[in-house]
């Protein structure tokens, strides 16, 4: 009964991503006959035709998620170190400024960003890059300090009768002590890109040669707009290539990803 | 909230030290943020003033944005469309991974209930372009799954064209997170609901008393925590989104799925009114502050949020 629900549940919650897995085999007369069903023979061509439009974009969504969460965690764990140890002129304030900025979602203020953005010459996914190591910084630095926090005072202590400067001790010590919570932060941010995000990939670069995934997914589904060739089997062999790798990650490391889910939630 | 007290934290527990080099290690982070978000932000909230396409020329016309916007029905309409989208958000995807975490927590295998949760978080890592995308071709009039399926099993009269019958849209778009398990709403209940004490739950055995009787008695109470989190968390993105609309609709029919993120998205690309755009904007930012600064003031618990 219980396992009866919870498995009503699932199908439920998994049946889109099952439809869009069948229907990637078929081509459209297949499709227009039948939408539903799994058909013979299975088309594995719209796989190479979806992947050979995709595939090259693959590059430059790597290298926007690649900068964009290791400067952030940079950037972000120097200055949660001194956020999190040190009171001085104007910290309150500062960090204020910086963590309050969750409270305000982006997605209100983006044509502000696009037009700075355009101005300073950060296009397409130079821009993007730069979007996300910069906007990360409010959950970011909110999520170490927190979490420095509760690295003992004493090794610190000691590293500094030593002699060791800020930068040492944040190399040497805090950063070692935190590669769990370093990694937790680049899943989520990691979802926070590739998954969560469109609006601004496509505001910023759905007009030009350098895209990332999920403006190009969205590419898909209107090529042969006008409906003359329009290839439901391809898009959908699409969606499949554009979901695989986040998936794969994700069966590989669910617990780093659940965990990266419920990070800054409660206590008590 | 938490802001707040991490600040009094800072104030109370640190050492003072004005020394240079701390403001070296922060200066990264908070002067890109500075340049890069708060001068351009700012700047729109000043041109929200204006009379301005983006670029050249700009005509100081007071608060006359703000006045149109406010006597615009479409801003009304974007507006309503919002309430209806929040009442629905801050119940329906709360109550049901309450309910599912409930019967995940109630299984006795750890692995059985490990697996059953990682099943149901997989829709969390599948892009957001590709969910919607293929609930359009599943609202699809002529060739989606909901009415052929619907003439499959002989309800023919409800066929219709989904996201284009002003009726329908609305609903349309909030049906695409169907069943609604949304998926940090369950880890989050189930790790609330594991952490209720089992001594508490020996004891209301022993007092007789049946399943709901301890949902209500027991289980909720203690999760009043875990919704409240949920709330204060989602509430602003809730109001702020737009990724469903621009997908799959972009406002139509009739503008009965207009929100107000995609009022602003329209009168800056469409239209090219910036200033316009801003001053919506920053109406929107200033009622999420509003909301924000209630839920404070209103919710306040010893609850205390922190980093695993």
């Amino acid at each position: 009964m219980k396992h009866g629900t919870l498995i009503i549940i699932i199908i439920l919650s998994l049946f889109p991503l099952g439809l869009m897995i069948i229907n990637s085999f078929k081509d459209p007369s297949q499709y227009l006959v039948n939408p539903i069903g799994l058909m013979f023979p299975l088309h594995f061509e719209n796989y190479i035709s979806s992947f050979t439009y995709i595939g090259p974009y693959f590059f430059w969504t790597f290298l926007v998620i690649f900068v964009g969460i290791s400067m952030n965690l940079l950037t972000s764990s120097i200055a949660a170190y001194a956020f999190s140890r040190y009171r001085f002129r104007g910290s309150g304030i500062i960090y204020t400024m910086i963590i309050g900025l969750m409270f305000i979602p982006a997605v209100l203020v983006l044509f502000p960003l696009y037009l700075w953005n355009v101005r300073l010459g950060l296009k397409d996914v130079y821009g993007l890059m730069v979007s996300y190591w910069i906007l990360g910084h409010c959950f970011s630095i909110f999520l170490l300090t927190n979490f420095f926090r509760n690295i003992p005072e004493e090794l610190l202590e000691a590293a500094r009768i030593d002699g060791a400067g800020h930068l040492t001790i944040w190399w040497k010590i805090v950063v070692p002590l935190s590669i769990p919570i370093l990694t937790t932060l680049a899943i989520m941010m990691l979802l926070w890109i590739y998954t969560n995000d469109y609006v601004w990939q496509y505001i910023m670069s759905s007009n030009t040669s350098r895209k990332m995934i999920p403006v190009v997914v969205r590419g898909l589904s209107q090529s042969g707009s006008g409906g003359a060739d329009l290839n439901k089997g391809r898009e959908m062999a699409g969606y499949v290539i554009a979901s695989v790798p986040m998936l794969v990650a994700f069966l590989l490391a669910s617990k780093t990803f659940i965990r990266g889910m419920t990070s800054g939630s409660i206590k008590g | 909230m938490f802001v707040k007290r991490n600040v009094s934290k800072l104030k109370n527990n640190f050492r003072r030290n004005n020394n240079l080099t701390l403001y070296f290690l922060i200066a990264p982070a908070f002067l890109s943020l500075l340049v890069w978000y708060y001068y351009p932000v700012a700047k729109s909230f000043i041109m929200s003033l204006y009379s301005w396409d983006g670029f050249l020329s700009a005509r100081f016309i007071g608060l006359s944005n703000y006045k149109e916007a406010l006597t615009d029905p479409d801003f009304w309409m974007a507006m309503r469309n919002m309430l209806i989208i929040l009442i629905f958000k801050l119940t329906i995807p709360f109550i049901i991974p309450f309910l599912v975490a409930e019967l995940i927590v109630s299984i006795k295998s750890k692995r059985t209930r490990d697996l059953y949760r990682t099943v149901l978080i997989i829709p969390m890592v599948v892009p957001v372009v590709v969910w919607a995308l293929m609930w359009r071709n599943i609202y699809d009039y002529s060739n989606g799954f909901l009415n052929v399926f619907l003439k499959y099993i002989g309800l023919e009269v409800l066929v219709r064209n989904w996201l284009n019958d002003p009726a329908t849209a609305l609903g349309a778009i909030l049906f695409i997170s169907f069943p609604f398990v949304s998926s940090i709403a369950l880890l989050i209940f189930s790790a609330g609901i594991e952490a209720i004490p089992t001594s508490i739950y020996d004891a209301v055995k022993i007092d007789g008393a049946n399943v709901f009787k301890r949902l209500i008695h027991i289980d909720i109470p203690f999760c009043i925590p875990q919704f409240r989190f949920l709330a204060i968390t989602s509430f602003a993105g809730i109001i702020a989104d737009y990724t469903a609309v621009l997908l799959l609709t972009q406002g139509r029919p009739m503008n009965r799925t207009l929100v107000p993120g995609y009022y602003i998205y329209r009168y800056s690309t469409t239209d090219m009114r910036y200033g316009y755009s801003s001053a919506v904007a920053l109406m929107l930012i200033i009622l999420i502050l509003i909301i924000t600064f209630l839920f404070q003031k209103y919710m306040k618990s010893e609850t205390e949020y922190y980093a695993k």
